[in-house]
């Protein structure tokens, strides 16, 4: 069994207003190859846009990585980079 | 807020235009101020537009008449002698059971015209012990008694005792025992029966017996006054960190039903009290964020956009009845369920809410729950405690 990705989508009131509603549809644009090796699940807040910092919400964590103003291009991205890492 | 300690007082009411009537001529109006409880159930005679308005005028009377610490005994009168039939406005004198409950549980009822007040005791009925009072050509019963926890008063309009006449199974009408044998019986079944579900009980009976087309407009109002059901709503990060174990104490120890509204309060909460949060990633028919679990908390949602749909829905909700599938449909129902509700306010501000970018305005927390409360205490009769840490 190879290790799993796991994502971590913010649902909190700022990322959710900001597009984070869409990304929970984010199974959906999973290839084949990636679906037994992710892992998607929510989080009420990350806890990111309570601190100053240019990155905007919404925010996803794929792996250890944070990803600020996240889309689904931009998650699955990260996702194939980290199953390269881990693969 | 009008309560003793003992009990909370539950009152609620259903109401059944005539068939092809699109108002009912029964008014029930109820209102909660300065210890006093009190609830006027007014028939306006006949049935439609006509009868909703006279209904409403004389409801509205003896309403502020008592809410001005009038007694009962002088509202009556003056109302009985504002409605008196005469040429131009044939019909029966003014109809109403004015019903006033104080803070140490006295009960004070005036009733004139309309079926006799039921009031059990746990299932046994306590007969009313009622003073005749003549009034000019009508009679008014007043009685005074006091309300004992588990106690139920039911009121009713002659739609409901009346209902089923001249049909084969009861010909000379339901009656007031028929009510007071349903009550019996449906405490019996479930000895914490509602106020809310006895009267849906009584209507819904009362239209079976017309066979589903009422033949006059019915109204059953029920008043219990039972142990109150608590609800914790936690809502907002407390302002100093410092005060985010005192907050996670407060749900930890809380007796009762416990919400949780708000991403950032859920996850301070988990962490304190080492519970993880687990998000329920599906859509919401509300197109609101999804809703999550936490052990020991009944349910945690998002926060402010959650309880803005809340609080638009029990603004424009016409009765008590939510049927909206959506979290806020869940909360709402959630709160109404209950008596007594304290919302925990934490008054810490994301300042990323203030952008005006943002694509929605997002209400300052505080108000938001402000105007909630004051929905909730005045429309819904709930006891509200808000409290800001």
């Amino acid at each position: 069994m190879k290790e799993k990705v796991m994502v971590k989508i913010c649902t909190g009131t700022l990322c959710y207003l900001m597009g984070g509603a869409d990304l929970q549809l984010l199974e959906e644009h999973l290839t084949p190859e990636m679906i037994d090796r992710v892992e998607v699940s929510g989080s009420p807040c990350l806890d990111c846009c309570n601190h100053d910092s240019s990155a905007k919400a919404p925010f996803v964590m794929v792996g250890d990585r944070l990803i600020s103003e996240a889309n689904i291009t931009k998650i699955v991205d990260a996702i194939r980079e980290e199953l390269n890492l881990v693969g | 807020m009008a309560n003793s300690d003992r009990f909370f007082i539950e009152a609620d009411s259903r109401s059944l235009s005539e068939k092809g009537q699109t108002v009912s001529g029964d008014v029930c109006l109820q209102r909660r101020y300065g210890g006093h409880t009190v609830i006027v159930l007014s028939d306006g005679a006949g049935s439609g537009v006509r009868a909703n308005v006279v209904a409403h005028v004389i409801g509205s009377m003896a309403l502020n008449y008592t809410l001005a610490g009038e007694p009962p005994l002088h509202a009556a009168q003056t109302i009985l002698r504002t409605f008196v039939p005469d040429n131009d406005r044939p019909g029966r004198n003014a109809t109403f059971t004015i019903l006033n409950i104080r803070r140490n549980g006295e009960v004070h009822l005036a009733e004139a015209g309309n079926p006799s007040y039921i009031l059990l005791r746990g299932e046994d009925e306590v007969v009313p012990v009622r003073k005749c009072i003549h009034i000019d050509d009508s009679e008014l019963y007043v009685s005074t008694f006091g309300a004992q926890p588990e106690d139920r008063i039911v009121l009713l309009s002659d739609g409901v005792t009346m209902s089923g006449r001249m049909t084969r199974r009861l010909p000379e009408g339901w009656g007031r025992a028929g009510v007071l044998a349903l009550c019996r019986e449906a405490i019996e079944a479930s000895p914490t029966v509602s106020a809310r579900e006895l009267c849906r009980t009584v209507i819904a009976r009362a239209e079976l017996n017309d066979l589903f087309s009422p033949k006059n407009d019915m109204t059953c109002a029920v008043v219990y006054f039972r142990q109150p059901r608590r609800i914790l709503v936690c809502s907002g990060p407390p302002f100093n960190e410092s005060q985010d174990d005192v907050l996670a104490d407060m749900v930890a120890k809380y007796h009762g039903t416990k919400l949780i509204c708000g991403g950032t309060t859920a996850q301070i909460i988990s962490r304190e009290l080492k519970r993880p949060v687990a998000v329920e990633l599906k859509r919401d028919p509300a197109g609101l964020p999804p809703t999550s679990m936490m052990e020991g908390v009944d349910l945690v949602t998002e926060g402010v956009l959650t309880l803005s749909k809340v609080k638009s829905l029990l603004e424009h909700a016409s009765g008590s009845d939510i049927p909206q599938k959506g979290t806020d449909g869940i909360v709402a129902r959630m709160l109404l369920e209950h008596d007594v509700i304290e919302f925990v306010v934490g008054t810490r501000i994301n300042p990323m809410h203030q952008d005006p970018n943002l694509p929605v305005e997002l209400e300052l927390r505080r108000n938001l729950i402000k105007g909630l409360a004051q929905i909730l205490e005045n429309k819904f009769m709930k006891e509200v405690k808000v409290q800001y840490i």
